[in-house]
């Protein structure tokens, strides 16, 4: 095939040449200031031919890809969220090939940009390479993320990482994910904490489609919540947890529930394990009025729907079954102030139930 | 063979669309304890999110992700082995739609796909290779070869865009330190 030469290309027809490399222009529109616009989009005909000229330059022609590595970095800095996205997804599928010059070329500088756009287009690079079917590549991705987790000198590579462990990398490893997020938490670097949150609610939001996520990031936050009441790990953790309770619904059979209810409804560790994690919020300064507040959203959902009434009375009872003196006698108090200005009829059957239970 | 084979391609000094992302977020600096902690409760709360400007592209195209994710795992496809790839997230060697691109367009899974698909896909993919290898082999105009390499990486985006891209990818390729 040759392409038309010299003077008369520039007469050739758009459509002619792009037909010479098996393309096609589609009518497509994008949103604008000024409303709908009108675009042509450009494809291959065929789906696989983006992915098999990346590998044939890439395996053949050392100046086109080394220019190409250039050219993609500074793609980075495009408005177009579109491009940036497949601008990644390239940069990661050229990890693939070959994992050390696209690090050094492309991946570490996004990483240590100091926008955060940028640093996400590494890490969503880095999840192209982490879902690779050839585990010696994966693990790749994994190790550098883990290396960068560490490193108490370079925000920036810790800041991608979290973004990493936030999004589709975390989704496939959420143990690894959040192990590293508590290194991270760990090393008391406060700039990290809102970003840290933010993760693990992505990741505990992402249960309601991936299987068993819900119950691992609980397994964690209970985990983080066990280390010292002072460290920022353990205030963090019920930081988190509070930030679930007060954020994550679910639907299920058309009604919009809070999770960690539903949760508590459908298994017996999940309702041990926001039992444990709600008493601690309610013992700790911070968050104290925070998870009560959510206490009474959770009694006020029982006067409207009283399926959840056993859920509900069961946590309370068993934080204050396990309680100290000052922690009963804090719930105690809530339900009988919440009781006497009826923000709720639930707090008072919770309240007799106690009362008669434990002859107070 | 000239680069001058398309108007539209020729490269430009000047590139006025790459520019960063409005409202960028700058910088990680020094806080205290306190203010971390401070920050990470305001993220939860709706009307004093932190996120910045791409925030709610990118959580669109993770929710549609985790979507077609479950979508998939209701159709009995057990834990896809997923990648991202041109445009979105792919399902490979599943027996999605389209080869499982998940995120980037809106594509249908079903469960009618049966292996067959995948042979005849790698059959297709196959000979895919050595026909568009060789249109990027027998072409030998810059202008023309940074515009198949700039549409394997922007495939499906507007036409204009892959035009720009792939003039500032051959002002790369013709510097002298390229060559």
């Amino acid at each position: 095939m040759t392409f038309s030469s010299n003077l008369g290309a520039i007469e050739t027809k758009r459509s002619q040449w792009l037909k010479q490399i098996s393309a096609y222009l589609a009518d497509d529109y994008e949103l604008t200031e000024y409303g709908k616009s009108k675009v042509k989009i450009v494809l291959f005909e065929d789906q696989d031919a983006p992915l098999c000229i990346l590998s044939h330059v890439w395996h053949e022609y050392d100046a086109y890809a080394k220019a190409a590595l250039q050219w993609l970095r500074e793609l980075g800095e495009y408005q177009n969220f579109e491009v940036r996205l497949r601008v990644a997804a390239t940069v990661g599928q050229l990890a693939i090939y070959e994992f050390r010059l696209v690090r050094e070329d492309v991946l570490l500088p996004w990483a240590k940009s100091d926008k955060q756009s940028v640093q996400k287009l590494a890490a969503l690079a880095l999840a192209v390479v982490a879902y690779d079917d050839n585990e010696d590549v994966a693990q790749q991705a994994l190790n550098i993320l883990h290396h960068w987790s560490g490193l108490n000198n370079s925000p920036q590579l810790r800041w991608t990482a979290i973004a990493a462990y936030g999004g589709y990398i975390g989704l496939l490893f959420p143990q690894q994910a959040l192990e590293n997020l508590k290194i991270i938490a760990q090393s008391g670097d406060a700039r990290f904490f809102s970003d840290i949150a933010q993760a693990v609610s992505n990741l505990f939001d992402a249960g309601e489609q991936v299987e068993g996520l819900h119950l691992i990031v609980l397994t964690a936050l209970k985990e983080w919540s066990e280390q010292g009441k002072k460290t920022p790990i353990h205030q963090l953790s019920l930081l988190a947890f509070w930030g679930v309770m007060h954020e994550s619904k679910i639907v299920q059979n058309q009604i919009r529930q809070p999770t960690l209810l539903w949760l508590a409804n459908q298994s017996q560790s999940a309702e041990e394990k926001v039992s444990f994690l709600l008493r601690k919020a309610l013992d700790l300064e911070l968050t104290r009025e925070l998870v009560l507040a959510e206490m009474l959203v959770w009694l006020q959902l029982v006067d409207q729907q009283q399926d959840f009434y056993k859920t509900v009375a069961r946590i309370i009872f068993t934080i204050f079954n396990q309680g100290e003196y000052r922690e009963r006698l804090r719930i105690f108090e809530y339900l009988k102030r919440w009781t006497i200005a009826k923000k709720s009829n639930a707090a008072s059957q919770v309240l007799l139930l106690l009362r008669k239970h434990f002859e107070l | 063979m000239s680069d001058k084979s398309n108007p539209d391609l020729q490269a430009s000094g000047t590139s006025p669309e790459f520019t960063p992302p409005k409202n960028e977020k700058d910088t990680i600096s020094s806080i205290s304890e306190e203010e971390g902690l401070k920050s990470a409760e305001k993220i939860f709360k709706t009307e004093e999110s932190n996120t910045d400007d791409t925030s709610p592209d990118e959580n669109r195209e993770f929710l549609k992700f985790l979507r077609y994710r479950k979508r998939a795992k209701e159709l009995g496809l057990n834990d896809p082995s997923t990648t991202i790839y041109q445009g979105g997230i792919h399902v490979k060697d599943s027996n999605l739609h389209n080869y499982g691109n998940l995120v980037g367009n809106d594509q249908i899974i079903s469960s009618d796909r049966s292996i067959k698909y995948t042979e005849d896909s790698e059959a297709q993919s196959s000979e895919c290779d050595k026909e568009i290898e060789s249109v990027f082999d027998e072409c030998e105009d810059i202008a023309q070869r940074s515009f198949m390499i700039a549409l394997a990486a922007l495939n499906g985006c507007n036409y204009r865009i892959v035009v720009e891209a792939s003039q500032k990818l051959q002002t790369i390729i013709q510097l002298p330190s390229a060559i």
